[in-house]
């Protein structure tokens, strides 16, 4: 099996306190693989090692190796791994200056994907399509983002990171802020990526109920060390760590 | 009981807090009344257009005048200390924004803050050794110079004030499609906050329009001809109002309440556009 993104040994600290404790993952290409755990874990830190978001944070120390596509993710240029990895984070964030079209669109041309107008439209349609947005907004694509309803906005914000091509696609809690409609349309996107364009998508959830609806494979985070991982049917029914049992009795109940 | 106690403090409050507001606001009025209504008088007596253009009177010929030459002046020093303050105040700005723990942009915002504080009869004598005593003349070039130098502070710190306040999550996200330092400066924080920049150019184009202390040395003080290129000497309005206000001619004071109606003026109209403008942008 191909690995989308391998982790090995990493190793986080933040201003001192160390928040990734040697973590180990691999996440093989053309699936959902979701990571598991409560708030302040480190699930968002390990996301951010993935497309080296994290470097943006003062005093992050990083240690062990992060491999993207085959290729070591700290010895690449940041800014060329990042428009390779799409990535949609726990608070909407549309750029509010921009209109619902030019949202899209700008990710598509920092990407250099588009090399023409109407090349330019039809990945904006494309990446709305499959956002499961273009319905809502085809009328009204020249309108501000922060007129749509936060759930439409991070349907947006998924537009936004698939007009970047991406074939690994980062999602760090996104249905933690929106209602529950709009989250399963978020889940039935998720599913479909992978499913007709064979993306790999990387979901951060503190849901097992999310895990178990999405994930092909899970990794139960706890306390900056990765307890559990498999098949999410299989770590479901079959926990091992104590830590797995209480969260997935608490999701059948 | 307890009710009426603090309906009664209330009332207290708010009577108090009336008087103190009115009497503070006394000052202000009393300026901005006795310039509009003297400065319309200089004004009036000789008319718009030709106050605007015409030049000052000879000192005790009883003759009225305008204040063409030195409200050019203003024009001139306006524009090009704005040309010249603004981008720099710009790129300061960014520069300590985005890179807030490089050393050379902390040292940066020290200089800045320390700038702020700088008496602007300072900056005035800098230019003046600078640039006035090479090219051997003031000149309306020198004088943009020492305006530059005093807004540019005050301008970064706006600029600055604003594009620190873009939320991280918006950063983030043009992080995470790729764009560089520059491109997350110019595509997402700048246009984000562009209403709070065009405040802090307009706080610049103040700075440029009032000042008269940097002028002192380095202008020169040509308000009986108009300039012929901007490396030679001119005049401000603000200058004028300096040099007129203390001459015992009442024809020259007159024409002194002229001139800084005219200032006022420009403010008024100043702030209306942007007002304008930002309520264009927000749309």
């Amino acid at each position: 099996m191909r690995h989308a993104v391998r982790v090995e040994s990493l190793r986080v600290r933040l201003g001192g306190r160390e928040v990734l404790k040697g973590v180990n993952l691999e996440v093989p290409e053309g699936s959902v693989t979701v990571v598991l755990g409560p708030s302040g874990v480190g699930k968002s830190t390990l996301l951010r090692t993935i497309n080296r978001l994290l470097d943006l944070v003062p005093g992050a120390r990083v240690e062990g190796r992060v491999e993207v596509l085959g290729l070591d993710a700290y010895a690449v240029d940041p800014y060329w791994l990042r428009r390779r990895v799409g990535m949609v984070f726990q608070i909407p964030n549309p750029f509010p200056h921009l209109s619902i079209y030019d949202n899209v669109a700008i990710a598509a041309k920092v990407c250099g994907v588009a090399r023409s107008k109407r090349e330019l439209r039809r990945i904006v349609e494309w990446a709305l399509r499959k956002a499961m947005l273009w319905e809502e907004v085809k009328d009204r694509l020249r309108d501000p983002p922060l007129s749509l309803s936060g759930g439409q906005q991070q349907r947006l914000c998924l537009a936004r990171a698939l007009a970047m091509k991406p074939k690994i696609l980062l999602l760090d809690e996104p249905t933690a802020n929106i209602d529950v409609s709009n989250a399963s349309l978020i889940e039935e996107a998720l599913k479909r990526l992978v499913r007709e364009e064979g993306m790999t998508v990387v979901l951060v959830t503190h849901m097992p109920q999310q895990a178990l609806r999405v994930g092909d494979y899970v990794a139960v985070m706890y306390d900056g060390r990765i307890v559990e991982y498999g098949r999410v049917t299989e770590v479901a029914s079959r926990p091992h760590h104590p830590f797995t049992k209480k969260l997935f009795s608490g999701a059948a109940s | 009981m307890r009710l009426s106690r603090d309906k009664v403090l209330n009332a207290l409050v708010a009577v108090l807090a009336g008087v103190v507001t009115l009497g503070g606001l006394v000052p202000y009025a009393a300026i901005i009344a006795s310039t509009v209504v003297r400065g319309a008088k200089a004004i009036a007596s000789v008319g718009i257009i030709r106050f605007l253009t015409s030049l000052p009177p000879a000192p005790g010929s009883g003759e009225l005048g305008g204040a063409g030459p030195s409200l050019l002046g203003t024009v001139l020093l306006t524009v090009l200390s704005t040309l010249a303050g603004v981008p720099l105040a710009f790129c300061l700005a960014l520069l300590i924004t985005e890179f807030p723990e490089n050393p050379v942009s902390r040292a940066l915002r020290a200089l800045v803050k320390g700038l702020l504080e700088l008496p602007t009869i300072v900056a005035g004598m800098v230019v003046y050794t600078l640039v006035v005593v090479p090219m051997g003349t003031p000149s309306i070039l020198a004088g943009s110079l020492a305006l530059a130098i005093v807004m540019l502070p005050y301008v970064t710190t706006h600029f600055e004030t604003y594009l620190s306040s873009v939320p991280r999550l918006y950063r983030e996200a043009g992080y995470a499609i790729g764009l560089s330092k520059a491109g997350v400066a110019l595509r997402v924080a700048a246009p984000i906050v562009r209403k709070g920049l065009l405040v802090g150019v307009l706080v610049g184009v103040s700075r440029a329009l009032g000042e008269t202390a940097p002028l002192l040395f380095t202008l020169g003080s040509a308000r009986y001809y108009y300039p012929t290129s901007v490396l030679g000497p001119g005049d401000s309005a603000s200058l004028l109002i300096y040099n007129f206000a203390m001459m015992p001619y009442p024809n020259l004071r007159e024409v002194a309440w002229g001139a800084a109606l005219t200032i006022l003026a420009s403010y008024l109209i100043i702030s209306l556009i942007v007002q304008l403008c930002v309520r264009g942008v927000e749309a």
